[in-house]
C-alpha cells in the first residue's frame, strides 16, 4: 500500500539522504503511538506501508525519520 | 601481491594514506612502472589483481593477504601518488572496493576526476532529487556511466541496484559534477531477491546546478 506523503514530508525528506538511489528507508510515527520501522519511501514521496497498516492515512503521521535499521533488511 | 620489503614499508610509512589503510603507488620492478595499492603499507596489489580480491569479500583478513603475497625484493622505487597524478584512481579504488564488497555509505570520501559522468536510474520522470536548476540534492545516489552500460532496461536497474521499489527505473539522468566533488564509492548490496552488485556512488553534498542533464527514456523490459 503506497501512501501519498504532503508537502511537509516531502520537503523533510528531500532534506534527508538517501539510503539507495532513488529511496530512503524510514520509520513512521503514529498519532496513536505505533511505530513502524524500515518502511521505503520513493522519490521522497511515495511511503509504503505493509498490509497491516491499510487503515493508516496521511493525518496519523506524526513524525517520519531516516531508520537505525541498517539497508538490508536485517537487524 | 606482493609483500613488501621492510625499507619500502618505511618509506610508505613517511607517506600520507590516500584514503583509510592504503596508499596508491606507483612503484618500478624493472624497467616496468606500474600502479597498484598498498595495504598497511605492507602488501602491494598491482592495479590488474584487483578483481583477484574478490575471494576475500566475505570476510576480509589480512593474514589472507599475507598468506597469499609473495615477498619481493626486485621493487626498485616506490611513491605514494597524489590525488592529483591519479588519472585512474576511481578504476582501481572501484576494483578494490568491489572486491572488498562495501557499500558506498560505509566506504571513504573520494572524489570525481575531470570529466567524470555519473547516471542516475529513477522509476519518476519528476526525480525531486533532481533540483529545478539541474542539480543534485545532497546525499543523492547515483552510478557510474560505466555501471550503467550493464543496464538496458528498467526492470535491469531494479535488479542491478537492488530497488525496493518494483516499478522499472526507466528514467536515466546524466551527471556531469566538477572536478573534484565528494562521493563515496561501493557496490549494491542485495535485498530480498534483488541481486545487487552494480556500483552506486553516494554524492554527499549534492552536485551544483546544469550539471544534470535528461532524463532519457529506456524500455521497462
Amino acid at each position: 500500500m503506497k501512501l501519498r506523503l504532503s508537502k511537509v514530508w516531502v520537503k523533510k525528506l528531500l532534506n534527508l539522504p538517501e539510503t539507495g538511489m532513488g529511496y530512503q528507508k524510514v520509520d513512521v510515527l503514529l498519532k496513536d503511538g505505533r511505530k513502524i520501522e524500515g518502511v521505503f519511501v520513493y522519490n521522497a514521496e511515495f511511503l509504503e506501508l505493509p498490509e497491516a497498516y491499510q487503515g493508516v492515512t496521511i493525518n496519523d503521521i506524526v513524525d517520519i525519520t531516516l531508520s537505525k535499521i541498517n539497508d538490508f533488511g536485517n537487524n | 601481491m606482493i609483500r613488501i620489503e621492510k625499507k619500502w614499508e618505511e618509506v610508505l610509512l613517511s607517506k600520507p594514506e590516500t584514503g583509510m589503510g592504503y596508499q596508491i603507488v606507483e612503484y618500478k620492478i624493472g624497467r616496468i612502472k606500474q600502479k597498484g595499492i598498498v595495504l598497511n603499507a605492507e602488501i602491494l596489489i598491482n592495479e590488474n589483481e584487483v578483481e583477484s580480491l574478490k575471494q576475500f569479500s566475505l570476510g576480509l583478513k589480512e593474514t589472507k593477504f599475507l598468506e597469499t603475497a609473495e615477498s619481493s625484493r626486485n621493487i626498485e622505487e616506490i611513491e605514494v601518488l597524489s590525488r592529483k597524478e591519479i588519472i585512474s584512481i576511481d578504476e582501481i579504488f572501484l576494483g578494490f572496493m568491489k572486491g572488498m564488497n562495501i557499500p558506498a555509505k560505509d566506504a571513504k570520501v573520494s572524489y570525481t576526476t575531470k570529466n567524470e559522468v555519473f547516471k542516475r536510474f529513477s522509476a519518476f520522470k519528476n526525480d525531486k532529487r533532481i533540483t529545478p536548476e539541474g542539480g543534485l540534492l545532497p546525499g543523492t545516489y547515483t552510478t557510474t556511466e560505466e555501471d550503467a552500460k550493464n543496464v538496458k532496461t528498467g526492470k535491469e536497474a531494479v535488479d542491478r541496484y537492488a530497488l525496493p521499489n518494483d516499478d522499472p527505473a526507466i528514467y536515466v539522468f546524466t551527471v556531469k559534477p566538477p572536478e573534484d566533488t565528494e562521493v563515496k564509492r561501493g557496490v549494491v548490496q542485495p535485498l530480498d531477491d534483488k541481486k545487487g552488485g552494480g556500483v552506486e556512488v553516494l554524492f554527499i553534498n549534492g552536485s551544483p546546478s546544469n550539471t544534470v542533464e535528461g532524463p532519457v527514456e529506456i524500455p521497462a523490459e
